[in-house]
């Protein structure tokens, strides 16, 4: 196991997810599949999002999670309420008297916020503005405060425990039946994962796709991204490329890990990045995106990931074997999800009894 | 049913009942997750490039409930080449189809408006009497102004190969019935003119994997947004150590993954290639063996007019396209061959020669390499500097990229084409290609786009066939083997010149095939003659540097008869009717004078579409299309990836909608039985004789395939089988058979070989399964000459006009203003993330995941000048038009400068009125130009391309704010 897996929660193994922030485009190929798979008709599920891809430098969502601090966004002006869109009313008026948007239900105003609000803005002054992307979704802790915090209240109010950490692989998840909508894991969750299902009274978050994941098949959003940029597996199975990015080349790394939840979302740092130029286009030796920015993200850790990833890109120009290179290269995708399988299934099927936490 | 008022929009689907507790996580076993009935293959028949992205698509209780790529592209299996697999293809847009099929804005019942045009007021009509009213309306139009009236305007949504709309099925109305039906790649403007001036063709595509192989990327283009499934190779390469320039005026997403940023200065890119070409040559990184080889840079030019020596010149009588270069060993110009790319003896790059033409005069001849010479004299890094505001370092450092044996890639989508001195653009960078040898290897190229060859067996061609053709059991095999016929006799009988390049045959029997099937006219003229154009045009184009208006260089063109002309919809035929599939002109056209002067003139207006687009809003009668997981057919095929995939009837027709073909037989068929009423037995139109009583008979090939769901699937594996006799399809497992039994199985098939459709004959490649694909391996490894003038990859453009205009070589020309040079800002487009063109723009889902309304980017310190903050309503305006959008602010965009990505319906926007309003799009005169060997207009190729990249404006916050 690696060091980060030693708190209170520990698994006995633990799967994790690892993002390749140098080749993710932002395209939300992820939170779409998510949507697609398990945000479907049922009560309440339309604005409840398990990944979704922000850009950086911006507020994010929730809005402005990374300095909330730990408590309760509020829906309308954190998450933007519910969106709601006019389409039958401009179907059905003449041309040009109404036109296509959306208000947020709550307020029946045009909605001010949503979950990819900041899309491409990003930090900097001209020409030195950048950005990268970022997809977020349930870390999966190792020392998990959601979890935590919803044993605390439970056991105060003499209820079963909704939230736990499986055993067999680590996935973090919340049982609906038995979520009493008290938000602690929210306010306890510094990443602000967790979101309430405003007609169902629970809350949801990412499973990894546990049901996928008890047949053997990838989560859904790691199979579907188009440019290749995520990683899933166990951490400790030395053949798995995730175990490889995080513990062998210490390039994967955790978001904010002076949160010291123990994340088990690992990220690759954007290393191939443009120099900053002067307005007459002369080039600076510095990269346009700031290392103070990564340092914050992703902590001191970056320094050495960058200066790994770049000598092994600078070796395989000169033609030298790199395996770290190969595998941001994937050369055969299905070796990203090392045992799990990444296509699509046949059958329906019987899923066999998950074994117990 | 009957006269009551049927509202649009309405949600009541149905669905399957789902477990509330669907992604409870803890309780997998309990979870409905696995509980589906059956999967289908499914791809999206949408106009994305490549597409074809492999889906399984699950359902449960007759409806689509989710779907999921499948990840089953084979590993490639060249011995010469390790490159990743293309799994797993696909993007964001295509995750959701199975939300957005059950978006309220499908169209779902035949419908006709009841009130005024754009009045929302629709009432629901049966098929029976929706073809009744159009088939009467139909004939009347025919009957009263001629069939010329009817105007056939499709794009390639929807655009199954068989079954679909636009290219499958839209022009036969068109063609069976005698209207003239548009070019698609005009209409669109997704020509790549300044590679076409240089290759002779624009559509030399390499496999997708062979971006992994290049040392050098250049990016044109804003890839992170436009090619979603297929930018992994681009990045991977970098992981090889390739590095990746972006050339770009903004920062844009895709910058920020490039090792080099190049802003350049608004359409200053010739600047910085030239200056590039300068370094390479003062340095001496250049292949001069390919130059010699390949290029125009050894033909001799004579001096006192700046065009290639020719033997009209010398020899009385002499063939005026016999090009001439200097031997080394003499000093006196000697014949290049023209069946070969073999040298006949030692050229001379850098010589000079004298010679006596005809008249007796002595005359001096250079090279057009000494003319390059002198060109680039004019691209010292410093002037480059004053021109394009790259500094001499970045200039050197894209340089040294650059140099061989770098394998350099230019990646451009379709935005170069779409400035007005792109290619001015296209072909510097082609310059520096050629100087470096980076054509026609591996990793080396640059690209257009390519598809479609199964076209060649699709209803507009086969209707239009001869009736010995239609007669016989296999109407689709006879038709190809038509244009086999006709490759052999345009190049021995027709043109009179063996020594032709297939690809040159290839394209004159396909503009022969296609005139047969009477579809084709490049619109250029349709927008001058009866949208108005002509004059917006020379008001709104304020070009100094220009030698003559475009009214100017038109009527010259005309007066010619030159075939970028010659298909013209004739000025006496003012438009009547209008049929609408696979498109939505009143979002894609450029300016607002078309919907102004088009509108009003028709008097029938119909739409075949799945959803309520505007267009759709706006005509007479809408017909309901069936979606992509409705009826079994493919996507087309691009070379790019060479896979076609499947999609299958996963679920009926939703509603009443049909296949986009059966609506087009429909339609055919109503109107043969109502211009019998009216006592029509035939009429002509042009050349051809137009039979009524044939027009069902055509359309349905002889009668073989009817307007059912059951014909229609012989039919695609009728057409697969065509295709694949004939070498041009092939399984997985490498069966020359094909069929609809056998995709269904493995939910793809390879394209093979060389099918003779002009684009693939573009390539110059064979198309080989499991191996890496890259273009023009004819010219370098066999020598085989190239589709242009004078044979070989064309530096010079000798052609009157240009020389006249200074561009027989390229050069930098400052833009000109459009739209008014008082507005200083100018506006960007290009390819949007969050749809394909507006095919999904206004799904729920994708709505969700930006702003849920359009938006332009503005940068952020002027925005703040002008009182702007982010989300506010700006009014952008400029001499010929205005409109109303959001505003979102940035660091990443130029001060000067405004970029909204495109294809927002126009009723995302207050007043309906999107940026496409504001864009009078002037072509650039020159591409008027006829009468030179390759300057002849085909289908996709050669016709003036509206620019609408860079036009100006200014902007303001807008009164309106919600």
């Amino acid at each position: 196991m690696p060091e980060n897996g030693n708190g209170s929660n520990a698994s006995q193994r633990q799967l994790a997810m690892v993002f390749n922030l140098d080749k993710c485009i932002g395209c939300q190929g992820c939170t779409v599949s998510c949507r697609t798979h398990w945000k479907v008709d049922r009560p309440g599920a339309d604005h409840i999002y398990n990944i979704w891809c922000e850009t950086k430098p911006g507020e994010g969502w929730p809005k402005g999670w990374m300095d909330i601090g730990r408590k309760k966004p509020d829906w309308v002006r954190d998450y933007g309420g519910s969106w709601k869109f006019n389409i039958e009313e401009v179907f059905n008026s003449p041309a040009g008297q109404e036109y296509l948007h959306p208000v947020a239900e709550e307020t029946g105003e045009p909605v001010k916020y949503g979950p990819v609000w900041d899309e491409d803005r990003g930090g900097g002054e001209w020409p030195n503005g950048y950005f990268f992307y970022m997809p977020r979704m349930c870390n999966h802790c190792t020392d998990a405060p959601c979890i935590t915090a919803c044993e605390e209240y439970c056991t105060r109010h003499d209820k079963p425990v909704a939230m736990t950490k499986r055993a067999s692989d680590g996935i973090v998840s919340i049982d609906p039946d038995k979520c009493l909508d008290c938000h602690m894991c929210i306010a306890a969750c510094p990443y602000q994962i967790p979101m309430e299902n405003l007609e169902t009274k629970s809350y949801e978050m990412c499973d990894l796709c546990v049901s996928r994941v008890d047949k053997d098949f990838a989560p859904v959003c790691a199979k579907s991204c188009p440019a290749r940029a995520m990683y899933f597996g166990y951490l400790d199975d030395p053949d798995s490329y995730v175990s490889k990015l995080v513990n062998e080349y210490k390039v994967a790394l955790p978001l904010r890990p002076d949160f010291e939840t123990g994340p088990n979302v690992f990220y690759i740092p954007p290393f191939i990045r443009p120099n900053k130029i002067t307005l007459d286009h002369e080039i600076l030796p510095d990269k346009d995106l700031p290392i103070e920015l990564l340092r914050e993200y992703f902590g001191p850790g970056v320094d050495q990931a960058l200066d790994t990833l770049n000598e092994h890109r600078e070796a395989a120009r000169n033609g030298e074997e790199s395996e770290l290179m190969d595998m941001l290269i994937i050369y055969s995708f299905a070796d990203a999800f090392t045992p799990f399988d990444v296509i699509a299934p046949l059958e329906p099927v019987q899923v066999e009894a998950a074994d117990g936490q | 049913m009957g006269n009551e008022v049927t509202k649009l929009g309405e949600k009541d689907y149905v669905m399957p009942e789902i477990d509330p507790s669907r992604n409870c996580g803890v309780r997998s076993k309990d979870d409905d997750y696995w509980d589906f009935d059956e999967w289908k293959w499914g791809t999206h028949r949408v106009n994305c490039y490549p597409g074809s992205c492999p889906f399984r698509v699950y359902v449960k209780g007759g409806k689509v409930v989710r779907e999921e790529l499948s990840c089953t592209y084979q590993a490639f299996d060249d011995p010469d080449f390790k490159v990743p697999d293309y799994n797993p293809r696909g993007c964001q847009k295509g995750l959701q189809h199975s939300k957005a099929m059950y978006n309220p804005d499908r169209v779902r019942w035949p419908m006709k408006r009841v009130g005024e045009r754009g009045s929302g007021q629709w009432e629901r009509l049966s098929w029976d009497q929706a073809m009744d009213e159009i088939g009467e309306q139909l004939a009347e139009i025919i009957d009263k102004y001629g069939a010329e009236t009817l105007i056939d305007d499709h794009a390639p949504e929807g655009s199954g190969v068989v079954r679909g709309a636009g290219e499958a099925s839209a022009p036969a109305l068109a063609g069976v019935l005698g209207g003239t039906s548009f070019d698609l790649n005009f209409l669109i403007g997704d020509f790549n003119v300044g590679q076409y001036l240089t290759f002779g063709v624009f559509q030399a595509v390499s496999g997708i994997e062979n971006w992994f192989l290049a040392d050098t990327i250049i990016w044109m283009s804003n890839p992170v947004y436009a090619n979603i499934p297929d930018i992994h190779y681009m990045l991977e390469a970098r992981y090889r150590g390739a590095k990746i320039v972006s050339v770009c005026p903004d920062k844009n997403p895709s910058a920020m993954m490039a090792d080099r940023w190049v802003p350049i200065d608004w359409s200053a890119d010739p600047a910085l290639w030239l200056g590039v070409c300068k370094i390479l040559i003062d340095n001496d990184w250049v292949d001069e063996e390919f130059m010699t080889e390949q290029t125009d840079l050894p033909i001799a030019v004579r001096t006192d007019d700046n065009r290639y020596l020719r033997e009209s010149d010398i020899v009385e009588g002499g063939n005026d396209e016999q090009f001439y270069a200097i031997d080394a060993s003499t000093g006196q110009v000697g014949q290049i061959p023209t069946g070969t790319l073999e040298p006949a003896f030692g050229y001379d790059l850098k010589g000079t020669s004298k010679v006596t033409l005809v008249d007796g005069t002595e005359i001096e001849v250079t090279t057009v390499y000494n003319l390059l010479l002198e060109r680039l004299q004019d691209y010292t890094p410093d002037e480059v500097h004053r021109m394009s505001n790259v500094s001499p370092d970045l200039l050197m450092e894209v340089a040294e990229l650059c140099k061989p044996p770098n394998r350099v890639f230019v990646f451009t989508n379709w935005n170069t084409g779409k400035l007005y001195h792109g290619d001015l653009v296209e072909r510097s960078y082609c310059y520096m290609l050629a100087l470096t040898g980076n054509i026609g290897k591996p990793g080396s190229g640059t690209r257009g786009w390519n598809a479609g060859f199964e076209f060649l067996t699709a209803m507009p061609i086969v209707a239009g066939m001869p009736k010995e053709i239609l007669e016989d059991p296999d109407p689709m095999g006879k038709t190809l083997q038509l244009l086999l016929m006709l490759i052999e006799d345009y190049r021995e009988r027709m043109k009179m010149d063996p020594s032709m390049p297939l690809t040159e045959a290839v394209f004159g029997a396909f503009r022969e095939l296609m005139r047969m099937a009477g579809v084709l006219a490049p619109p250029t003229f349709f927008w001058m003659n009866h949208a108005g154009y002509r004059d917006v045009w020379d008001e709104q184009l304020d070009d100094p540097n220009a030698p003559r208006k475009i009214s100017e260089y038109a009527d010259a063109a005309e007066e010619a008869g030159w075939s970028t002309t010659e298909e013209v919809p004739k000025r006496e035929f003012p438009p009547k009717m209008m049929f609408v599939s696979g498109s939505n002109p009143l979002r894609r056209h450029r300016g607002r004078s078309y919907f102004e002067n088009v509108w009003p003139q028709l008097e029938l207006i119909v739409t075949a579409d799945t959803r309520w687009s505007t267009t759709a809003l706006m005509s007479d009668y809408v017909l309901p299309a069936a979606s992509y997981y409705e009826y079994a057919d493919s996507k087309y095929v691009s070379p790019h990836t060479r896979f076609m995939a499947f999609t299958d009837q996963s679920v009926p027709y939703l509603e009443e909608s049909l296949s986009d073909r059966s609506i087009v037989v429909k339609m055919i068929t109503a109107a043969e039985k109502h211009l019998k009423k009216r006592g029509i037995e035939s009429y002509v139109v042009g050349d051809r004789e137009i039979v009524v009583d044939e027009m069902e008979w055509r359309a349905t090939m002889g009668g073989k395939y009817a307007a059912t769901n059951e014909d229609e699937e012989r039919m695609v594996n009728d057409a697969w089988g065509a295709l694949s006799k004939l070498g041009w399809l092939e399984s997985l497992e490498h069966d020359p058979d094909v069929t609809l039994d056998q995709m269904r199985k493995d939910g793809m098939a390879w394209a093979t070989g060389r099918p003779p459709w002009h684009s693939i004959a573009a390539i110059n490649s064979d198309m080989a399964p499991g191996e890496v694909l890259y273009p023009f391996r004819d010219q370098i490894e066999q020598k085989i000459p190239w589709k242009t003038t004078t044979r070989r990859m064309q530096m010079m453009i000798d052609h009157p006009w240009f020389v006249e205009a200074d561009e027989h070589i390229a050069r930098y020309k400052e833009p000109p203003a459009i739209g008014g040079r008082k507005h200083e800002v100018r506006l960007t487009s290009g390819h949007v993330r969050w749809s394909i063109h507006a095919i999904w723009h206004t799904s729920e889902q994708m709505m969700k995941l930006h702003r849920g309304e359009p938006f332009c980017f503005l940068n952020e310190t002027e925005a703040a000048k002008k009182g702007i903050e982010d989300h506010d309503y700006v009014r952008v305006f400029n001499d010929y038009s205005e409109f109303i959008v959001r505003a979102k602010l940035s660091s990443c965009v130029r001060p000067d400068q405004l970029v909204i990505y495109h294809a927002w319906e126009p009723y995302q926007h207050p007043n309906w009125q999107s940026q496409d309003r504001l864009l009078p799009g002037p072509p650039k005169g020159l591409h008027f130009a006829g009468g030179y060997r390759h300057f002849e207009y085909s289908l996709w190729n050669w016709a003036p391309s509206q620019s609408d990249r860079q036009t100006n404006v200014s902007y303001e916050k807008a009164a309106f704010q919600g």
